[in-house]
């Protein structure tokens, strides 16, 4: 009986010790991230309940659900924070007057404003000059910090592959200790939730507990990346789609697997959704924008005359240059054909903010894709070379090659467009401000009539074929109050005539009924007499002519983009309030997710989180009951001498 | 609900960092004047800024070429009026010319003088602005306007006229071409022109500058008013026209025979022509009545020196003097309303300025409410906030002290 009481009290110190043990490692452990808190279980011992007691057990407290909300959380938490760190740089980069397109555009307006009040003021075309270099530089600034985002992500890429296979490697090690010699241990079990907890943070994945303790990892992609004790490594390989961009790719043996696009969530999410979604569209755009500006510049321009007489020379570099036309397709990588190809720009303002994808679907039928919203915008088959389509303002010319089934080409018409975009005129006097057509009335002239030039429809109409000359020059003779005939000035040959005139409605000229066209359109109006004569010569000597400097001003209001809908800075603040709207997006989802984790976090906590006071009542209770235990002893000790005084 | 006392203090501190967060946010709000300091804080309200501040910086420019183009029409009209100003003086001078009284060596006084009014005129015609650009060049500013080649001043510009944008498709013209004012002047009426015809008339008939009377009949050619004896032996007057032939007397009527007879002043009617001679025409004497022609105004100028150093001495001779000046003058009467019609012109294109730099002046202020609605802060509004702000971190602050403080261990 006294052997039993000591039995008893001596379990019961036993048990309490470990209590006041683990309960000493839970305050121990109040700031260990990841620390599960944990509790001892007591049991009786032996039969009819006088067997004392025992630590039956350590429970760890513990919600597998609550961990998982965690870590979603903590993914798209991350997801969205890598997001809008770029985001947000990228954001005020386009937003800023200082730096930005509409800037640059505006001061580029402002001087050429400047221009039409006094063409012949050279201060006023070098500065306008400069406004135009300004306006390069800012296409040039905004397309550089977006290639060097680029290679940041590539870089940011490749540094959380190496995270996450180092964290998925721990995982895979614990999982083979767990199933090993440290089965059900607490301690690995609390570190793996928090190496897991740690690459939920890179990426997205969902989790299988197995009976032996292991745990099996997969990406959202369905990829596998632990299972049991062997983790798969991680690795960035040249894009498929775009040579330019990293893509996520899984060893698998001595063969890598792109992972393209598919992974989900946590930093590695955000920054391939940030990639593709918020930066190729901005760049397209972007370079879309500095297609459509060198394009009708250059178009205007070259319909002036500059002060030298001569027709204007293009004032940015030309959208078709021959290197820029054969660099518009890249070839991906795996394709086992090749070929040449031309992309040239027929109307900037047509382009969509998209790149393509040529596929061939046999050796000679092919189909173009348009990224965007990957609708096949042309398809056909190769009868011969050059093969060329026509689609959304560019012509994609397929000019030799051979190719096989599945070859893939990236058609960006866009490409390097801002890079590229370069002033070519430095000397002042080559602004071509001035009209080169002259349109003017005959001293004799007795009418009310006067004609007026509208406007150069084709510069490369032949009659502008003669540097400093218009050939032939024109001349409008009336015949009647209502008729009128065309005559060549030189030869005095009738071109054409007569040709009816109504002096109410006025008349255009060019072209004639009988389809004759110089080039340039003239337009008649009032009453002119019998014999009245009005010239159109080249418009030598007219410095002060700023008609072609005035009709460059009109491309600010012109309503030439998306269709006629919007002008070029409609076009530039649609792509701000684009990415303005994402930057805002991903920053609210930001702050939401930060909210979520902070209660996943207090959910977590409330169950396996250590709380002090809980503690000190457990240590009071633990110290008191082993004060109690070895009581016990003393009691049982008292007994037995109390025996042992009897005998 | 249980709470891990690593959580309350996390929590504790959080909300201390949102309020910390917030109050720095504020505290950036009122410092800037801004509501948002990137554009993704608010984009619609960014968005909607841009569209306004580049609205603005267009109106910028249109006002800082309305005050360029302000600046070219103050010259422009400062150079017509003085122009006016000396055909006013050379009109004045004819107008004494052409008094009976004055002998051969006055009007030669005067022939110099009109001589040098129309230096005068010449350099005012060439008149450059402060780039040094010849204002009635038309876009060949940099080519003298006007020169005197062979002793015949001659316009050397084009009709140019530049233009400057001052509002949202709104042009105003801001040069004059020397075409418009000096060239486009039509001899005589404007519509014909009155003179001794091709014959040395021997009376001293005076032809009046006539009017058109019915616009709709009038017939652009060459007529000549011949002087003849009728079937009544008196003298009497026939009309043919270049093209029409015989109008008066109107066919089937024969002339001489059927000639009207002439009475001093009375009117003479012909395809919506009307016309007077005064005086004592002699038989075989001829008028002609041609289409006006475009005669600028340093010509009618030399016409008048040259009518004035014209020979005066007899009754004939002055009829062809006044005949020959009145002519003249006629066209210098065309070239001042042409004159008047210009300044008119550059008055009108002012006050447009005028209107439009109010117009967008007004639309400025505008704009600059409505950004300062889309984007300023509310001062009051803001720095209560930023107390009430200031006040919960203290409390949080305080809070965090005492959530810290707070241990079973205290009291063991």
């Amino acid at each position: 009986m006294g052997a039993n009481l000591f039995g008893i009290g001596k379990s019961s110190l036993v048990a309490y010790q470990k209590a006041l043990n683990n309960t000493g490692n839970n305050i121990a452990n109040v700031y260990t991230e990841g620390y599960n808190r944990k509790t001892v279980m007591l049991s009786t011992v032996g039969k009819n309940g006088l067997g004392g007691v025992e630590v039956s057990g350590i429970q760890r407290a513990y919600a597998a659900n609550l961990n998982t909300e965690l870590r979603n959380g903590i993914s798209n938490y991350h997801k969205m924070s890598s997001y809008y760190d770029y985001a947000v740089q990228m954001d005020d980069l386009l937003g800023d007057e200082k730096t930005n397109i509409s800037g640059g555009l505006n001061q580029y307006f402002s001087a050429l404003h400047n221009t039409t009040t006094d063409p012949t003021s050279i201060t006023a075309r070098q500065v306008f000059l400069s406004n135009a270099q300004t306006l390069v530089d800012r296409f040039h600034h905004l397309s550089n910090k977006m290639d060097s985002q680029y290679l940041e992500l590539n870089i940011e890429l490749s540094n959380t592959v190496n995270e996450v296979n180092t964290l998925s490697e721990n995982i895979a090690s614990i999982n083979r200790m767990l199933g090993g010699n440290f089965a059900g241990d607490l301690d690995l079990l609390d570190r793996r939730d928090q190496l897991m907890k740690e690459l939920s943070e890179y990426v997205s994945f969902n989790t299988l507990d197995k009976d032996d303790g292991q745990v099996d990892i997969y990406l959202s992609s369905g990829d596998t990346l632990v299972m049991g004790g062997r983790a798969s490594e991680l690795t960035v390989i040249n894009s498929s789609e775009n040579p330019r961009n990293v893509d996520l790719a899984m060893k698998s043996g001595s063969s890598t697997v792109s992972l393209g696009n598919r992974i989900n969530g946590g930093k590695i999410g955000g920054l391939l959704d940030y990639r593709k979604n918020f930066l190729d569209p901005a760049e397209q755009d972007l370079n879309r924008l500095a297609l459509v500006i060198t394009e009708s510049v250059n178009t205007q321009h070259q319909e002036g005359m500059d002060l030298n007489d001569n027709l204007g020379k293009l004032l940015f570099s030309d959208v078709n240059q021959s290197n820029l036309t054969s660099s518009r397709v890249i070839s991906t990588l795996n394709n086992s054909g090749s070929g040449t190809f031309t992309v040239t720009i027929d109307d900037a303002t047509d382009l969509e903010v998209s790149d393509y994808q040529l596929t061939f679907t046999s050796p000679t039928d092919y189909q173009l894709t348009r990224i965007s919203d990957l609708t096949t915008v042309s398809s056909g088959s190769i009868g011969g070379f050059p093969e060329q389509l026509s689609v959304d303002g560019f012509t994609l010319s397929i000019d030799s090659g051979a190719f096989t089934t599945g070859d893939r080409f990236l058609v960006s018409p866009t490409r390097s467009a801002s890079h590229q975009m370069e002033l070519l005129i430095h000397n002042p006097v080559e602004v071509a401000l001035a009209s080169p057509v002259a349109i003017t009335g005959d001293d004799t002239n007795k009418g009310s009539g006067a004609a007026t030039l509208e406007g150069i429809t084709d510069i490369d109409n032949g009659s502008f074929a003669t540097p400093g000359q218009l050939l032939p020059p024109v001349r409008i003779e009336f015949l009647s109050t209502t008729s009128y005939q065309i005559v060549n000035d030189t030869t005095s040959a009738v071109i054409e005539g007569p040709i009816t005139y109504d002096p109410v409605n006025g008349a255009s000229v060019f072209p004639t009924p009988g389809s004759y066209d110089p080039g340039y359109q003239v337009t008649l109006s009032g009453n002119p007499d019998p014999g009245d004569i009005f010239y159109a010569k080249y418009n030598a000597g007219a410095e002060g002519d700023a008609r072609n400097a005035i009709a460059m001003t009109d491309l600010q209001f012109s309503k030439i983009m998306n269709g006629g809908k919007s002008n070029i800075f409609d076009s530039y603040n649609v792509l701000t309030g684009t990415t303005s709207s994402k930057t805002h997006f991903s920053d609210l989802s930001q702050q939401a997710s930060s909210a979520l984790i902070e209660q996943a976090q207090s959910r977590r906590d409330s169950i396996s989180g250590v709380n002090m006071d809980e503690e000190a009542a457990n240590l009071l209770q633990y110290q008191q009951a082993y004060q109690a235990s070895a009581q016990i002893i003393a009691i049982a000790n008292s007994l037995f001498d109390s025996l042992i005084s009897i005998i | 609900m249980r709470v891990s006392t690593l959580n309350l203090q996390v929590n504790a501190m959080t909300k201390m960092l949102n309020v910390q967060e917030r109050v720095k946010k504020t505290i950036e709000e009122v410092s800037t004047g801004k509501r948002f300091s990137s554009p993704s804080d608010d984009p619609v309200a960014s968005s909607k800024g841009n569209l306004i501040r580049h609205d603005n910086s267009t109106l910028d420019i249109y006002q800082q070429n309305n005050i360029l183009a302000e600046n070219f029409l103050a010259k422009t009209e400062d150079t017509l009026q003085q122009i006016s100003h000396v055909l006013i003086r050379v009109d004045e001078l004819q107008k004494q010319a052409l008094n009976g009284i004055l002998k051969e060596s006055d009007k030669a006084i005067i022939a110099n003088e009109v001589e040098q009014r129309l230096d005068e005129l010449m350099g005012l015609a060439n008149t450059k602005d402060n780039q040094g650009n010849y204002i009635f060049s038309g876009f060949k500013s940099g080519t003298q306007a006007y020169a005197k080649q062979n002793g015949i001043v001659s316009f050397q510009g084009d009709g140019g006229q530049r233009s400057v944008q001052i509002g949202s498709g709104i042009y105003v013209p801001t040069s004059c071409s020397g075409k418009e004012i000096f060239e486009s002047v039509l001899s005589g009426n404007g519509t014909f022109v009155t003179g001794d015809g091709v014959v040395d008339n021997t009376g001293t008939g005076i032809i009046s500058s006539g009017c058109v009377q019915d616009k709709n009949a009038f017939i652009a050619e060459n007529y000549s008013i011949r002087f003849v004896t009728n079937s009544s032996s008196e003298l009497a007057y026939e009309v043919t026209g270049s093209t029409s032939g015989q109008l008066i007397p109107p066919p089937p009527a024969t002339s001489p025979a059927d000639a009207p007879t002439y009475n001093s002043g009375d009117a003479i009617n012909f395809n919506g022509i009307s016309i007077s001679i005064t005086g004592l025409p002699e038989v075989g004497d001829d008028f002609s009545v041609a289409p006006s022609f475009q005669q600028n105004v340093f010509t009618s100028l030399e016409n008048i020196i040259t009518a004035l150093r014209m020979p005066d001495v007899n009754s004939v001779e002055h009829a062809k003097y006044v005949n020959e000046m009145d002519r003249a003058a006629c066209a210098l009467d065309r070239g001042m309303d042409q004159i008047i019609l210009s300044v008119t012109k550059v008055g009108t294109n002012s006050q447009v300025l005028e209107s439009q730099k109010n117009i967008n002046d007004d639309l400025k202020i505008y704009n600059e409410k409505s950004l300062s609605a889309i984007e300023d802060i509310d001062p009051a509004e803001a720095i209560s906030r930023l107390s009430l702000e200031m006040n919960v971190l203290q409390t949080a602050q305080a809070s965090f002290a005492k959530v810290m403080q707070l241990s079973l261990f205290n009291f063991i």
